[in-house]
């Protein structure tokens, strides 16, 4: 740039701002601009000097950097240059999804179908798996377990209820830096005019040292050396206090089922939803350690939960032999065969069930069916994807042989083919955030847990990303690299295109696709079959028409007013005392001795308590002997026990047979009679041993018969006697027949979430069918109406469009006949009682699975054998 | 005749293209700065320039270089007659205007 005028040390705007100038300012405009911003220096050097020519310079040129500045005249554009490049992608990308709408709504539909229930089934697996971790150091916190190990060192069972002498051994124990005991309690909580039924826990105030439930207000400590306190959450003060509460808390007492009064010493902060200890209000255990020493110190009384902290360097197994042999010693009775076992806390709300003293089930098990149901939906909604993207994809081969010749590069058009892909990809991810948000409190209301969309967790997010950009990349990938690859000659000539891109790797997928929705069908049509078995199946207990009542304090000590009173409606037709429902035992008693017991035998038994009534009620069935009389006084030194004990126990001629309970009294108990095996406990379990005895005094529930058809009648009368006797007493109760239900809650919830996931699976994979049958369909318009012109019917045209991908799908149901055989194989083990897998499962999924696959063929293929010859071969 | 909305820089740049002769980028910055007594930037004056171009109240043209631009040419702009009949439209406009106030006249009439 020599300006013949100016010598050169004549000052000069700075190079780089000139030269920047250049760069980005469009070839016509640049001498007006230029020009001026030079003129305009020259005089500003004059009259201000030349830094700060200099620097208005520079920012000027700064203040011409936008849009107007790059403009060309229209003439002037052309394709090559960055900007020429992206518009022209963006121009090609929106007429390609305008061109092919139907395409890729169906391939979005499907993407967003799948994404969205696979991630609320990842968000609520998330959940789950984030229960009780959030407690600090919650590795190191174990909970007690006891083992029951026949003589020949075989664990036949594993329970988790605890002696409270337990947790005063460990308390002061080497390596066990703390402990705590725990027992879920119902109680009736009052305070002036209000009362509540409360879901609390007694336990040592250690609670709130171990586990991370933050005090609002008052102190652990101060409470310890007190024990006539009570720790309640915010809620419960809320709700007795008032707006006050914060102020009025600490010191109120409060009177509790009556009885004992408390005093307040702190408020708790609300226990988060994902914490397996749910409790508003915490009792001081020692109280109750106090008040029954006997109780404190046996180790027979198992009641509770213990949980330790055990120090990271020490091995839970050490602590374990240490304990066993004390144990041993003061169980007072000379049965072993109990052993204790530390699990660890943060795993035990997924892990639940023992095989051998061994981890073996629980939550975790729909945790993992349900992460490999979203893996499925996923994988299905993205090989549609591939595929019709792919199918698609060949319809351009001409497009990008044209470009190619215009000059456009590989990398011009791999990133044409991935920015539509992302385009896409992304679209259908916000639309499923968006879906997922909005379901998010549905799918809280199905499953029971109160799970938060984490807007704020930046993992979540990058998550999201990643697999928005692996989707592009892998559903993209192909398009982009074949496409490019091609030569634009024999493109053009018409030469080297087949039919498809590459048919094996497509049909492969198909048939990887009907395998996974086969396999969902199967095992959804399994699941509910089991369900079935479970809610219909007879336990050899008459459970219908039962009411179940917890029974308070107040009542327990005069519960005879509120049967008589009860018995006078005639919609009721027994009242009882139970200390279970018969429906869940729950109590495990061991160390049973009576004559001619082998000296290497230990049995254990289910233990129920309850009153005569209770085999008219619910329909059982004695083989031998009789059960219980009221009119005979010495029953209540009598037992009954049924077929599955008296065969453990190896008992000939039980009746008037004596059995001595274990425990320091050395009670006495005579066999009156066997009964027939009826199930107490969830069907996931064979029939155990049980033991009833007659003591109406040691009972905690009410049953109440009504009288068939006056149900309603029956509740009505209830509440109003109920209320006659105790009007401060807030009425519960339910019917046997849904606790029993609350059993197989999981199950019933699995049920029903494992037939939507198949049906979205099914719907997916036929939309990812409808998309492909279709593009064949325009694929072969020539061939078909060429067949027509030729004399070719309907039917063989049909027969022609759909043949290959029935095979296709035939074999995908063959392949998945046997994987969903193993799993489902897997799944039923959980269940003592299990319907099987019936071979009319694998024909229905295979006849549905074929069914729908035909319809959604013949949709296409009909229209297209339809078609009058002359529009398809006037084309071109 | 609805006048053209024209801001208040606007119409200022509208009324130095008419005063000045050949007026281009820099001469009507200066122009800018001698008679209002404020500084304008030349990428501003470009702008509102383009602008009233846009709205047909000016035309330009390409005029010749001179040795101060390193040899580069201007684009000369030129008062359109539309664009004097909208600064007259809005001068009568104001006028009225003026005339409403009773201070005003009091003071000069």
């Amino acid at each position: 740039m020599a300006k013949p005028s100016r010598s050169h040390d004549n000052p000069q705007p700075p190079q780089w701002a000139d030269r920047f100038l250049e760069w980005y300012c469009a070839d016509e405009l640049l001498p007006e601009i230029q020009g001026d911003l030079h003129e305009a220096f020259l005089d500003r050097l004059e009259d201000q000097g030349l830094l700060m020519a200099r620097l208005l310079f520079i920012k000027e040129v700064l203040l011409f950097f936008r849009p107007s500045s790059f403009e060309r005249s229209r003439q002037n554009k052309n394709m090559s240059g960055m900007m020429g490049l992206s518009k022209n992608v963006l121009k090609v990308t929106l007429r390609n999804f305008t061109r092919n709408s139907r395409f890729n709504l169906i391939n979005g539909f499907g993407l967003i179908l799948g994404l969205t229930c696979s991630l609320l089934i990842l968000l609520w697996v998330h959940f789950e798996r984030s229960v009780d971790n959030f407690h600090p150091e919650s590795e190191q916190i174990y909970r007690a377990y006891f083992n029951g190990v026949s003589e020949a060192g075989e664990v036949t069972f594993t329970q988790g209820a605890s002696p409270f002498a337990l947790y005063t051994l460990l308390h002061d124990f080497d390596g066990v830096s703390n402990a705590v005991v725990y027992a879920s309690e119902e109680r009736l909580i009052n305070y002036g005019e209000v009362t509540y039924r409360s879901e609390g826990a007694m336990a040592s105030s250690s609670l709130f040292e171990v586990f991370d439930f933050p005090m609002l207000i008052g102190n652990v400590d101060n409470a310890i050396s007190n024990h006539q306190t009570i720790f309640v959450s915010q809620t419960l003060a809320q709700k007795l206090l008032g707006d006050k509460w914060a102020d009025q808390a600490v010191g109120t007492t409060i009177r509790i089922d009556d009885g004992d009064d408390l005093t307040i010493a702190g408020v708790f902060a609300e226990i988060p939803g994902n914490s397996s200890l749910q409790f508003d209000f915490v009792i001081n255990i020692e109280m109750i350690a106090e008040q029954r020493p006997e109780w404190a110190q046996h180790w027979g009384y198992k009641g509770s939960t213990v949980f330790a902290k055990i120090n990271q360097s020490v091995d839970p197994k050490s602590i374990e032999d240490l304990i066993n042999p004390i144990y041993e010693k003061s169980a007072g009775y000379g049965v072993g065969g109990d052993e204790v076992m530390f699990f660890p806390f943060a795993k035990n709300y997924l892990w639940t069930q023992f095989e051998q003293g061994v981890a073996s089930g629980g939550r975790i098990q729909y945790v993992r069916i349900f992460s490999g149901a979203a893996l499925f939906l996923i994988l299905i909604a993205c090989i549609n994807f591939i595929n019709l993207s792919t199918a698609q994809s060949a319809r351009r081969a001409k497009e990008v042989a044209i470009r190619k010749t215009a000059g456009a590069d590989r990398i011009t058009l791999i990133f044409q083919f991935l920015f539509e892909t992302g385009l896409l990809v992304f679209a259908a991810l916000v639309i499923s955030l968006l879906l997922t948000f909005l379901l998010l409190p549905e799918l809280g209301h199905l499953t029971g847990a109160e799970i938060a969309f984490p807007a704020t967790d930046p993992i979540f997010w990058l998550a999201i990303l990643a697999l928005g950009i692996t989707l592009t990349c892998v559903a993209g990938f192909y398009p982009a690299f074949v496409l490019a690859k091609y030569l634009p000659s024999k493109v053009l000539k018409g030469t080297a295109i087949s039919s498809s891109t590459n048919p094996l790797l497509r049909k492969a997928l198909v048939v990887f696709q009907f395998t996974l929705s086969a396999i969902l069908i199967i095992s959804t049509i399994t699941v509910q079959n089991q369900l079935n078995l479970i809610q219909f199946e007879n336990l050899g207990l008459d459970r219908s028409n039962v009411l179940l009542i917890d029974m308070p304090e107040p009542v327990r000590q005069q519960f005879p007013v509120l049967r008589d009173k009860l018995l006078q409606n005639s919609g009721i037709s027994a009242v009882l005392r139970c200390s279970d429902p018969p429906t869940n035992v729950d109590w495990i008693n061991v160390g049973y001795d009576w004559e001619g017991r082998p000296e290497d035998q230990s049995n254990y038994f289910y233990m129920l308590n309850t009153e005569a009534q209770f085999k008219d009620v619910f329909g059982i069935k004695m083989t031998e002997g009789r059960f219980f009389d009221d009119r005979i006084p010495t029953d209540t030194a009598g037992l009954v026990m049924n077929e599955t004990a008296l065969a453990q126990m190896g008992l000939e001629n039980p009746i008037g047979k004596l059995m001595t309970e274990p425990g320091k009294e050395k009670r006495v108990f005579r066999i009156l009679g066997i009964m027939e095996d009826f199930n107490f406990k969830s069907l996931h379990q064979d029939i155990e041993p049980l033991i009833i005895k007659y003591v109406p005094h040691r009972t905690s529930d009410i049953l109440i018969k009504t009288a068939p058809g006056e149900t309603l009648a029956a509740i009505a009368q209830l509440t109003k006697s109920w209320r006659e006797i105790y009007p401060d007493l807030p009425l519960d109760y339910e019917f046997l027949d849904d606790s029993y239900k609350a059993l197989y809650e999981r199950e019933m919830i699995v049920g029903k979430l494992a037939y939507i996931f198949a049906c979205i699976a099914i719907l997916i994979s036929c939309l990812g069918l409808f998309g492909l049958i279709s593009f064949v369909a325009l694929q072969k318009t020539k061939e078909i109406g060429i067949r027509k012109v030729l004399g070719a019917s309907v039917r063989s045209i049909i027969g022609l469009l759909s043949r290959d991908f029935i095979k296709l799908i035939t074999i995908s149901v063959l392949i998945a006949a046997p994987l969903s055989y193993i799993l489902m194989a897997q799944w039923l083990r959980n269940f003592a009682f299990s319907a099987g897998v019936q071979w009319w499962v694998y024909v229905l999924a295979g006849v549905i699975a074929i069914c729908l696959a035909l319809v959604t063929i013949s949709v296409e293929s009909l229209k297209a054998a339809m078609a009058s010859p002359v529009d398809s071969l006037n084309s071109d | 005749m609805v006048p053209e909305r024209l801001g208040n820089l606007e119409e200022t740049i509208l009324l130095i293209v008419m005063i000045e002769d050949d007026a281009y980028g820099v001469s009507v910055a200066k122009a800018y700065d001698a008679r209002i007594g404020k500084s304008i930037s030349i990428p501003a004056v470009h702008t509102v320039l383009k602008r009233l171009e846009k709205k047909g109240l000016l035309t330009s043209s390409m005029g010749e270089a001179t040795a101060e631009r390193g040899g580069r040419g201007k684009r000369i702009f030129e008062a359109t007659r539309y664009g004097y009949n909208v600064i007259s439209e809005i001068r009568k406009q104001r006028i009225r205007l003026w005339e409403m106030i009773p201070q005003l006249n009091l003071k000069n009439g």
